[in-house]
């Protein structure tokens, strides 16, 4: 496994090679998390493939300095998933189509639930408590102060537990 | 410590933080902090469940290639082929980028889109002073007292009209002697005010000498609408274009309190998407939709920084919140006052509901329409 400073000399130095190996390792998850943030899979493939070809044309953007890899991979796309929703006009369908294949039922009731909540509180959530992202890196996708990533975290599970709570019965299972 | 200060600490807790001894304390022996802990402590794990429900798409195959930007491809085979001097090639570039330059230049000086000038003002004083001033309603200013040596110096800036780019700006001035009385002093009344006019640029700083006062030095921007500043140096917290922000919201009904939400929002919440409407419920109130989006059956609030106030039902509505609700004047609210959500619990909730649009110019919550 590289380090990260050294991955990022082999692609700035128009390393294909190294470049897929990244994208092939980091695309999957990626996907996941814009899946929950746009309204349809082939939006997230879309704003996925961007975000990987504009890394790909543009790396000095990174600084390892400033942050992680793969923080400054998700701001990315997040910042290409609001470009994406700022494109979309106010007379198109932007119901949430069924994202998850395979498994979609099983899994539905809590998506069902994470779509309720703004784009921006979805995405802290998914990138907490799925991704695993520290503060550090949140306020480096966010672009936001550390201090801000704890309370923004808070209204977030405020959110989501209101939503879970005022749900129907029998759709928000006992989660206990 | 109570519940309310403690939840972002149980927040803090599920992330693996430490948090101050006394919110420890109180979480150790609140059951309802520790049903929130459990609440966030489950949300998670079934967050990180479905997440690992979900089958991962596959990777398509890409072939990764940087395109050779064609600018530079053109100029490199331009410069192997070249039949004129070298020389007088580069000069007429040089001569090309300098006129362009130029060309680049006037119209950024031109730029003057929007309608308000937000101006940066320091005074003799040497104060920073921000002051919005739109050319729409010439009746603002913005006033100020400052000490200047041994005097005291009141001074009020007013936008008087607007050409094109630039707007003339009257800066009135008055001085005082220390210990003269000026709990009574009124710009609008005072003749005695000297009054210098001088005519500004937005983005081009300059600096206007009041004799006997001294020197104002003025930047500015123009801006699309009236900034809403805090804190001694302006800074704008107005929401965002499409933004609709709520704080620690109270409920009032004909003047009389019947909501509060600071157990359920007390931070900030934010919501930004053309296509959703804040949904807020108040057990025994019912639910409220608040949209920037006309809604089918909606009221027209009007909205004065924090406040969102309409008439529904024979009743005064009001919501007041710890921070100002949009950039406009408006909002629409749907009141539905026999909803009752199917739930474990009735409690108060906010979140976001969808919105379709159901005829131009009009939308429904979804399943209303």
């Amino acid at each position: 496994m590289l380090d990260e400073r050294e991955l990022w000399k082999k692609i700035t130095a128009e390393d294909a090679q190294a470049f897929d190996a990244w994208y092939r390792e980091t695309a999957p998850r990626l996907h996941s998390f814009l899946r929950h943030l746009l309204a349809s899979p082939q939006a997230a493939e879309d704003v996925m493939q961007d975000t990987y070809t504009h890394i790909w044309r543009r790396p000095q953007g990174f600084d390892p300095d400033r942050g992680t890899l793969r923080a400054w991979l998700y701001g990315i796309a997040r910042k290409q998933a609001a470009e994406w929703w700022r494109k979309q006009k106010p007379t198109d369908s932007l119901e949430f189509e069924n994202a998850a294949p395979g498994r979609a039922e099983a899994s539905s009731v809590m998506t069902d639930l994470l779509r309720q909540l703004p784009a921006e509180q979805r995405s802290l959530l998914w990138l907490r408590e799925v991704e695993g992202q520290s503060y550090a890196e949140l306020a480096v996708i966010l672009d936001i102060p550390i201090g801000t990533v704890r309370s923004r975290l808070f209204a977030a599970r405020e959110a989501l537990r209101a939503v879970w709570h005022s749900a129907p019965q029998g759709v928000a299972h006992d989660l206990h | 410590m109570i519940c309310t200060d403690a939840a972002e600490f149980v927040s803090a807790l599920c992330d693996g933080e430490t948090i101050p001894p006394i919110a420890a304390e109180h979480i150790g022996t609140c059951a309802a902090c520790q049903s929130r802990l459990r609440d966030y402590l489950n949300l998670g794990v079934e967050l990180r469940r479905a997440a690992s429900l979900e089958q991962p798409a596959p990777v398509p195959d890409r072939t990764w290639t940087r395109p050779q930007n064609p600018l530079t491809a053109f100029l490199q085979k331009g410069w192997g082929t070249m039949r004129i001097p070298r020389l007088a090639f580069a000069a007429m570039i040089a001569g090309i980028v300098a006129l362009a330059c130029t060309l680049a230049v006037v119209k950024v000086g031109a730029r003057s889109t929007g309608t308000v000038v937000l101006l940066n003002t320091v005074g003799p004083d040497g104060t920073l002073w921000a002051c919005p001033l739109s050319t729409q309603d010439t009746n603002q200013s913005c006033e100020r007292d400052g000490k200047m040596g041994s005097k005291n110096l009141a001074y009020r800036v007013r936008l008087v009209s607007r050409d094109g780019s630039r707007v003339l700006l009257a800066i009135h001035t008055r001085t005082f002697a220390k210990g003269d009385d000026l709990s009574s002093f009124n710009h609008d009344s005072d003749q005695a005010a000297k009054v210098t006019e001088v005519w500004f640029e937005p983005g081009e700083p300059s600096k206007v000498d009041v004799p006997n006062v001294g020197t104002f030095t003025l930047t500015g921007e123009w801006m699309d609408h009236m900034p809403i500043l805090i804190g001694s140096h302006g800074e704008d917290v107005s929401p965002g274009p499409n933004e609709i922000r709520i704080a620690s919201p109270v409920l009032l009904k004909d003047k009389k309190l019947v909501g509060d939400f600071v157990s359920v929002v007390s931070g900030v919440f934010s919501m930004d998407e053309p296509d959703r409407a804040m949904w807020i419920y108040q057990p025994g109130q019912g639910s409220f939709l608040l949209s920037l989006s006309p809604m089918k059956g909606a009221t027209e609030a009007n909205v004065t920084f924090s406040r969102i106030s309409f008439e529904e039902g024979g009743h005064s509505w009001e919501f007041v919140t710890g921070n100002p609700v949009c950039r406009g004047n408006h909002v629409w609210v749907l009141h539905q006052a026999d909803f009752k959500p199917a739930r474990q619990k009735d409690q108060l909730f906010i979140v976001t509901q969808a919105l379709v649009q159901t005829a131009p110019g009009e939308w429904s919550p979804t399943g209303h329409q």
